[in-house]
């Protein structure tokens, strides 16, 4: 593998991978701390000071579903501890759960704030908790798991999707896990998990070759030490922060690593922000992005102070992405998946309310001179994107077709015309 | 002809000026009045013991003691099977001869795993969808081997947020839209004067080309997406005597037969519908489903025959797998294996179900076997009713299982209002 070279363009693909994207100001200070340095301090979140989000939150009503996802964007918009928001984000999707079916908003919040107190977590620890988490025993239902007659919906998942992976365990495995889970309920009363032993399977059980009387914390401890479910997470978290189908050496050195570290995802994290593959061409401007992705990098891009978040709903719903909603167990699709004529409409007049309702902070920096100047210095802030020579001509000939900036209003128009029109290019689609 | 993905580009790029003509013209380029395949999704693995009830077996009742359909509630066909009291809509259809169901359909290496399973029905493969080089979904491959990516047509249409895998292919790029309305481009509001040259800067830009694959695709999905903008400006209202439910299904099918009525050269359809893993409580639940399901589509028939357009439409609605025959502790079904298929249109020899009736008695480890492979509903669709060769697509031979009328008269030119 190549060296990395620790450059502008190696920060803001870390930024823009591992923090919702980047500013001006992160960039100075990434080339100033260093690789190491900066991927520390995007790990090390905790200790940076968040009460100016906490203000924002506050206004919140957490009891209505629209103002829990109302409140999650505006923290992965506003957070000063962005890795924080990105890693919860990837955890509610592997652990997909909907309020659709669970229809209970103090449980939907709860199992955020235990993904999010996990984000850099121990993986084990968090599967064992997430089967004794209320919202998940509703979505998976194994708040009716009774050894008479087993539901096996959450002991399948558990195996097929959150911990080994499809092919890597049988229908004899899968029993064993629905058994192992039966009696994990949940206290109406008191709200929270309960274990029921006269619900309880208190069998023989055999699971991945061992045979004993296991329970569902058992389960979840043998499937996370199997090398089956290094690759799966390692795989899966290298995806999602670096490029699509990474090469098998480099899963099984992460995985290893991981696992080796007992499950750490911190551990895996720092080895996927250091690793060359990382920032290799293969994954520089690779990714496309989600709605989720594109609307909240938008918004911190221009820096818009404004409660966006009324209409960042409708616009998620038409592209199939609100939070809290995922589709199903399997959770959200990736890449290609996420582009098609409505989706990129959709985007685009996202974008044209974004840029003609609010005022961008972008918009102020009038340091320009020419067409050319104007359009090189927005390419770069918003991006950076680099565009063909053909889409350049094109920008700087709608900004002015006889090569002099206008004045006035008609400035203004076009400068927030030309901001719509960069966050429109298909450049703009991708990470 | 089969143009490769640069001559695909070079089309595009014609289109702008194809939009500047008018709707007549755009009509008279596209493949007018064909027949046209309309797949619907039951997402989460449909009860079908349920659905197309074998009411007369003794062990459905014992396999069900709280699930079961009480017997007089039963919509009996014939004398062994019966519908469930939710599908009145369809067994009207049915007594028409425009319905018809699958019994026992699946493949021999279903695993009761919804992900791999739907990848298995979409592709078309039983290795999922990266096989070599026929990857994609069926409906996507049989748009690149025997349709023209035609400029100016909705040739491939998917209802919803995404496009499925099965719509998925290499050349013909599926529209997907939500809705008809408001399905136009955005300028900033105060400045109306802007418009026209903000939307001939962003055409401009989605047409140069010379990017590596991702952007590439990212920008033939934007010049398709400035096409059908133009095209779907030209849809009819929705229907003032038929009503839908107003669920997903029922939304998008009605946009389904407005836009196949504006004759846009669609030929291809995807409309999904969810909420069918019914692990428990599921009486009330599958009721609704049902419902829905039935409402939406004999509302559809209705429209497309009060349209003249029924002729030449069928409706395909399939599960990636049935649920277990016993039902479990949680008044729910788990994941099972065989299922079966809904089939509707005047092209559909209706009236009467195809393979045998589901045998309780000769379960796989809890599920009813597969007797039927999905693929041969593929094969029937494409042979009989797209009049293709199916191997090519389907990359195997296939039974035909007869359900497509040989006497409709479906390739007849639609006449334009």
């Amino acid at each position: 593998m190549d060296p990395i070279v620790w450059d502008r363009a190696a920060a803001a693909h870390l930024y823009r991978r591992a923090a919702f994207g980047t500013t001006p100001e992160d960039l100075v200070r990434a080339l100033d701390e260093g690789l190491e340095g900066t991927v520390d301090r995007l790990l090390d979140f905790e200790a940076v000071d968040d009460s100016a989000l906490d203000q924002r939150l506050a206004s919140f009503d957490l009891e209505t579903i629209g103002g829990l996802v109302g409140w999650w964007l505006t923290r992965m918009i506003f957070t000063r501890r962005p890795l924080e928001e990105r890693l919860t984000w990837f955890l509610h999707d592997h652990f997909a759960t909907s309020y659709g079916k669970v229809q209970d908003t103090g449980w939907m919040l709860q199992q955020n704030q235990l993904l999010r107190r996990f984000a850099l977590g121990n993986f084990t620890e968090l599967t064992i908790e997430i089967s004794r988490d209320p919202a998940m025993l509703v979505w998976l239902d194994n708040f009716l798991n009774r050894k008479e007659k087993p539901n096996e919906n959450f002991g399948r998942e558990l195996l097929e999707l959150f911990t080994l992976g499809h092919g890597n365990f049988s229908e004899e495995d899968v029993s064993a896990s629905v058994r192992a889970f039966t009696g994990w309920t949940i206290s109406r009363q008191r709200r929270t998990f309960l274990f029921v032993d006269a619900f309880h399977d208190h069998g023989s059980k055999t699971f991945l070759g061992r045979t004993g009387d296991w329970n569902g914390d058992d389960i979840v401890r043998f499937a996370c030490a199997e090398p089956a479910h290094g690759r799966l997470i390692a795989g899966k978290l290298f995806e999602f922060l670096g490029h699509a189908n990474p090469d098998h050496h480099l899963v099984d050195h992460l995985a290893g690593a991981y696992l080796e570290a007992g499950t750490s995802l911190r551990t895996l994290v720092r080895e996927i922000l250091t690793s060359s593959a990382f920032y290799s061409e293969a994954s520089i401007r690779s990714s496309v992005l989600s709605p989720v992705e594109y609307l909240v990098g938008t918004i911190r891009q221009l820096e818009i102070n404004a409660d966006v978040t009324r209409f960042a709903l409708g616009v998620l719903r038409t592209q199939g992405q609100v939070p809290f909603f995922p589709p199903d167990v399997d959770g959200w699709p990736a890449g290609m998946a996420w582009i098609n004529s409505g989706s990129l409409l959709s985007r685009m007049n996202f974008a044209a309310l974004v840029t003609s309702s609010a005022d961008p902070v972008v918009l102020l920096e009038r340091s320009a001179d020419t067409p050319a100047e104007l359009v090189e210095s927005l390419l770069k802030r918003l991006g950076p994107f680099d565009v063909p020579e053909a889409t350049r001509r094109e920008l700087e000939n709608y900004v002015s077709a006889e090569g002099s900036l206008p004045a006035g209003a008609e400035l203004t128009t076009k400068m927030k015309g030309l901001t719509h029109l960069i966050l429109s290019l298909p450049e703009a689609q991708m990470s | 002809m089969k143009a490769n993905r640069r001559e695909f580009l070079k089309i595009g790029g014609a289109a702008v000026t194809i939009s500047f003509l008018g709707a007549r013209e755009i009509l008279a380029t596209s493949a007018s009045g064909q027949r046209v395949v309309v797949v619907v999704q039951l997402a989460g693995g449909n009860d079908a013991i349920n659905t197309f009830i074998p009411y007369t077996d003794p062990r459905y009742r014992s396999l069900r003691p709280t699930l079961a359909v009480s017997d007089q509630a039963i919509l009996k066909v014939d004398s062994r099977m019966g519908m469930h009291p939710s599908l009145s809509g369809v067994v009207d259809l049915y007594a028409r001869g425009k319905f018809a169901f699958i019994n026992n359909v699946g493949f021999g290496g279903l695993d009761r795993s919804h992900f791999h399973c739907q990848d298995v029905w979409q592709s078309g493969f039983e290795e999922g969808h990266g096989h070599g080089s026929g990857s994609g979904g069926w409906l996507g491959r049989y748009a690149d081997l025997y349709l023209s990516p035609a400029a100016s047509s909705i040739t491939s249409l998917a209802i919803g947020s995404r496009v499925p895998l099965g719509l998925s292919a290499g050349e013909v790029i599926p529209v997907a839209l939500t809705s008809a309305e408001n399905y136009d481009v955005l300028t900033n509001p105060l400045s109306a004067d802007d418009r026209p040259e903000w939307i001939s800067a962003i055409r401009s830009s989605y047409a140069a080309g010379g990017r590596d694959g991702t952007l590439d695709e990212i920008r033939i999905n934007g010049e398709s997406m400035f096409q059908s903008i133009d095209l779907m400006a030209t849809i009819p209202s929705p229907s003032v005597t038929v009503t839908y439910p107003q669920s997903a299904l029922g939304r998008g099918l009605e946009l389904v037969a407005r836009t196949l009525h504006a004759d846009l050269g669609t030929r291809l359809v995807w409309v999904a519908s969810g909420g069918f893993d019914t692990h428990s409580t599921q009486t009330g639940t599958h009721a609704n489903l049902l419902s829905d399901v039935s409402d939406s589509l004999a509302s559809f028939q209705a429209d497309l025959e009060s349209r003249g357009i029924s002729e030449r439409v069928v409706v395909m609605a399939w599960s990636e797998f049935g649920r277990r025959a016993q039902e479990n502790a949680s008044g729910g079904t788990d994941h099972g294996k065989a299922g079966s298929v809904f089939l509707l249109g005047d092209g559909i020899k209706g009236g009467s179900f195809y393979g045998e009736v589901p045998g309780l008695d000769a379960l796989d480890d809890g599920d009813l076997p597969t007797q039927i492979d999905f693929r041969s509903v593929y094969w029937t669709l494409i042979e009989s009713w797209l009049g293709n060769d199916p191997e090519p697509v389907l990359h195997g031979r296939y039974a035909n299982l007869g359900f497509i009328e040989k006497e409709t008269v479906g390739r007849r030119r639609v006449v334009r209002r």
